[in-house]
């Protein structure tokens, strides 16, 4: 397995699974404060999953 | 060689988010939900990030990039963290049913956002156990 089928096949659903369990909480979240935590962490995850596309996409500028 | 630490690098750094995102969503309480998420996604996305600096070598303006983003997300987190968690207390969201001790409780002068060492100084606000905010069920903090 290359690295760039790695990325693709193995961070990259990671990555969206973990934003889509994020969502739950967003939707459900009992508290406002929840709801804040959950936009928080789905933010830095974004910061994480346009690291690992601009690694895959060869671009610098990230 | 580098194939080998690249995957080893975002492999740790998505695991930790992984694990973040678990957390937030089955921690049976905002206190636990906010210790839990804000460290390991910091932790995982630093890692990613140190694997795009390491993904393109010999070019300083990437590595400089990432390492300011890696500054700036642990300069700025934690505090987001404690100021979202101190509002959380003062507005009443309740704590764990099984939480043993609290120990801000009456400490806190709610009206002037006052931390006080004496519980007899926080006006307003009396010790009883009866009037603190840990939950009483399983439900109030799911």
């Amino acid at each position: 397995m290359t690295l760039a089928n790695y990325f693709d096949f193995v961070i990259l659903p990671i990555l969206t699974l973990s934003v889509v369990l994020v969502f739950i909480r967003l939707f459900k979240g009992p508290a406002i404060v929840d709801r804040v935590i959950a936009l928080d962490l789905i933010i830095t995850i974004g910061i994480g999953i346009i690291t690992v596309y601009s690694i895959r996409q060869n671009q610098k500028y990230c | 060689m580098i194939n080998i630490i690249l995957a080893i690098l975002s492999t740790l750094g998505a695991l930790a988010i992984l694990f973040a995102s678990i957390g937030i969503l089955r921690m049976p309480d905002f206190y636990l939900r906010l210790s839990v998420t804000v460290k390991a996604s910091s932790l995982g996305v630093g890692l990613l990030l140190i694997c795009a600096a390491v993904m393109f070598p010999g070019d300083a303006s990437v590595t400089t990039k990432a390492i300011a983003i890696i500054f700036f997300l642990i300069i700025t987190a934690p505090i987001a963290a404690h100021m979202i968690g101190r509002t959380a207390y003062f507005i009443g969201t309740p704590l764990w049913k099984g939480t043993i001790v609290d120990e801000l409780d009456g400490m806190y002068n709610k009206e002037t956002h006052e931390l006080q060492s004496d519980p007899h100084e926080a006006t307003g606000k009396s010790t009883s156990s009866l009037d603190d905010q840990i939950a009483d069920t399983e439900d109030e903090t799911r």
